[in-house]
């Protein structure tokens, strides 16, 4: 293997913020949603902090004249770094843009097996909301949290 | 103001399986693989995880997502849903890519890619 190639891989790598530089899989998720409730602090092993976001996206549809909506709840996690350090100023309310990683992991509980799905955010965009001011759009509350 | 966007490129796990809901809706389950790979920085070996992301597809893009086989390299773009279902007298909970494109990705090795009836009848194609 030749050194000065995996080197600048890795340093590709930390400017992405992600470890996906495979050219033939790719692994995206991008949301765009309001934050359920304030940023979450946990600790890993370590005693390193990372960050669990919990994220909504409605959508919304027209049917036989009336309109139905469905609310997803997403789970993100701010591995520690910068944008952790970031990521834990955020509170309930937030509009913001996420991009990460689909991943899944297993845990016990009750001892059952349980699997969960969270998205390894790498990318944190928070979005202005202009509207606010007009009061012209109602924003929609994110009262109803699962987690 | 929403946006729920999911982007996977990666290979099927298992042939498509097709299932019918209860209101006799035809849909395919797509098992798709995504690796991810990253050198440790103590000691410099690489590992690597694989997710398996569970794809669901219907309408007319099932007709399509049912012929593919195992091992097809394939992108996929869709939206992650939540669902909850009882297994043993407890609930779990579920998520799953609700599958809007789909594109099958050409390997050159690949034969068959030509309509006509001579490849498709190849035995390189099973």
């Amino acid at each position: 293997m030749a050194p000065s190639r995996s080197t600048s891989l890795e340093s590709l790598r930390q400017r992405a913020g992600s470890s996906q530089l495979t050219f033939h899989i790719k692994n995206r998720v991008t949301l765009i949603g309001f934050l359920g409730k304030d940023a979450e602090e946990r600790f890993t092993k370590n005693e390193a902090t990372y960050i669990v976001l919990s994220i909504a996206t409605k959508a919304s549809w027209k049917k036989d004249n009336e309109w139905h909506s469905r609310t997803e709840w997403h789970r993100a996690i701010i591995w520690p770094g910068r944008l952790a350090e970031f990521a834990r100023t955020l509170t309930k309310g937030s509009h913001l843009q996420i991009e990460g990683e689909l991943r899944s992991r297993e845990y016990q509980k009750d001892g059952a097996t349980c699997r969960v799905w969270e998205i390894r955010a790498y990318s944190i965009l928070k979005l202005d909301r202009a509207e606010r001011q007009t009061d012209d759009e109602p924003v929609p509350d994110p009262e109803d949290v699962p987690f | 103001m929403y946006l729920n966007s999911v982007t996977l490129t990666g290979f099927l796990g298992a042939d498509a399986e097709r299932r019918t809901a209860k209101n006799e809706t035809a849909y395919v389950i797509l098992n798709v693989a995504t690796k991810t790979s990253w050198k440790d920085r103590e000691t410099g070996d690489w590992s690597s995880r694989t997710d398996w992301h569970r794809c669901i597809v219907f309408g007319r893009l099932a007709d399509t997502a049912a012929t593919l086989t195992k091992g097809t390299h394939v992108q996929i773009q869709g939206q992650l849903r939540n669902r909850e279902y009882q297994k043993d007298d407890a609930r779990q909970r579920t998520t799953e890519i609700r599958v809007t494109a789909l594109s099958k990705l050409d390997r050159a090795t690949r034969r068959g890619t030509q309509p006509d009836d001579a490849q498709a009848d190849s035995p390189h194609v099973t």
